[in-house]
């Protein structure tokens, strides 16, 4: 009998809740924006995860150490060692020449490359997405203290008190600013006097001379005259 | 015994009514709370981004060092004196402008890998120093 009353009493119990329940949840305005709020709260969630994802992955650049297949050491500008993973199914690998880019293997990538990685790290560890096997420029800014027509180089004293050679070649695209319109032009080596501000882009190679010499890419000169105004 | 499964039922009815409405209520007061978090969380980050700071010579204010960009270009927003040289180069572009006002806007073209973009401000107030900034962007084409 007991169980009888027992059994009686949960069932009832159970189907009042999940009928009730289920009533409420379809039929009443208020259930609705509920329902809106827990899909806009779902949606708020993904975004903010697919955020923290994209923070987490990012992109860093170094040159090659070493290349063992799936694995290759990097050390960035900073002097940072980093362990980056490629994974062969998933991890694409491009060599980028003239702004296009050409699909390579992990065994093209060879120790003394500058890479560009992105994909999620830690603890300096990149599980690669991608690598980019790129050039690398340096960029800076400083005085004219030389100009030699005859060896067609510059001597510069940069905004960091370093003095650097810079030959100027056949390729070396010469740019001068105008001291009144602001507008940008080509310039010979004549045009360019001690004391002008120059901007410069060079490849940081051995060239297999001075350490503090390397070949231009390009110059933008500032002339002095833009600063007597 | 029919009186005593009536009192069973009435009583698993009356139960099972209370615990519905508990958990109704429960779930609708913690939905109300999650959304309500986020969204103090969302517009509590906007005063930030706004706020500019004391003028040093030149400050990048967009983008972000180390910035990953899936167009070829961009906008690169910063903060000088009024009347100031500013020169942007990269190996893409040289740009050379004076700026009108404190906060200066320019559009930049990137090419496909790393970008490094060395930004300076002459000032037109000669005393000052020229200050130079080395932005790097990354334009990567992850397709």
């Amino acid at each position: 009998m007991k169980n009888i009353l027992l059994t009686v009493f949960v069932g009832v119990f159970i189907f009042t809740i999940s009928t009730f329940a289920q009533t409420t949840k379809e039929s009443t305005p208020s259930s609705t924006r509920e329902t809106k709020e827990i899909q806009e709260f779902k949606e708020k969630l993904a975004s903010k995860v697919a955020e923290l994802q994209k923070k987490n992955s990012k992109a860093i650049s170094g040159i090659i150490t070493d290349n063992l297949a799936t694995r290759v050491g990097m050390k960035t500008l900073d002097n940072v060692t980093y362990e980056v993973k490629i994974d062969r199914e998933l991890t694409k690998i491009y060599e980028i020449a003239k702004s296009q880019k050409k699909e390579i293997k992990a065994s093209d990538l060879k120790k003394g490359s500058y890479i560009v990685v992105s994909g999620p790290e830690s603890g300096r560890v990149i599980n690669a997405n991608y690598i980019y096997v790129d050039e690398r420029f340096t960029t800076g800014s400083g005085k004219v203290t030389e100009v030699n027509s005859q060896e067609s180089y510059l001597k510069i004293l940069s905004m960091e008190k370093d003095t650097l050679i810079l030959d100027l070649e056949v390729n070396t695209r010469r740019q001068i600013m105008d001291a009144k319109t602001l507008e940008i032009g080509t310039v010979g080596l004549s045009r360019i006097k001690e004391g002008d501000t120059i901007h410069y882009v060079y490849k940081p190679e051995d060239t297999g001379r001075e350490k503090n010499r390397f070949t231009a890419q390009k110059i933008l000169v500032i002339p002095q005259e833009y600063f007597l105004k | 015994m029919k009186k005593e499964i009536g009192i069973a039922i009435f009583f698993g009815v009356l139960l099972g009514l209370i615990v519905a409405i508990v958990m109704v209520s429960q779930v609708r007061k913690l939905g109300g709370q999650k959304a309500g978090t986020i969204q103090t969380k969302t517009s509590g980050s906007q005063p930030a981004k706004n706020n500019i700071s004391a003028l040093s010579v030149i400050e990048i204010k967009e983008p972000k060092e180390k910035d990953i960009v899936s167009k070829n270009s961009i906008t690169i927003k910063g903060t000088t004196q009024k009347g100031s040289l500013i020169v942007m180069q990269s190996p893409a572009r040289d740009v050379a402008f004076r700026t009108e006002s404190e906060i200066f806007s320019t559009d930049f073209p990137l090419a496909l890998g790393e970008n490094v973009i060395a930004i300076t401000a002459y000032p037109k107030d000669q005393k000052s120093r020229p200050q130079e900034k080395i932005l790097t962007v990354y334009y990567l084409d992850e397709q």
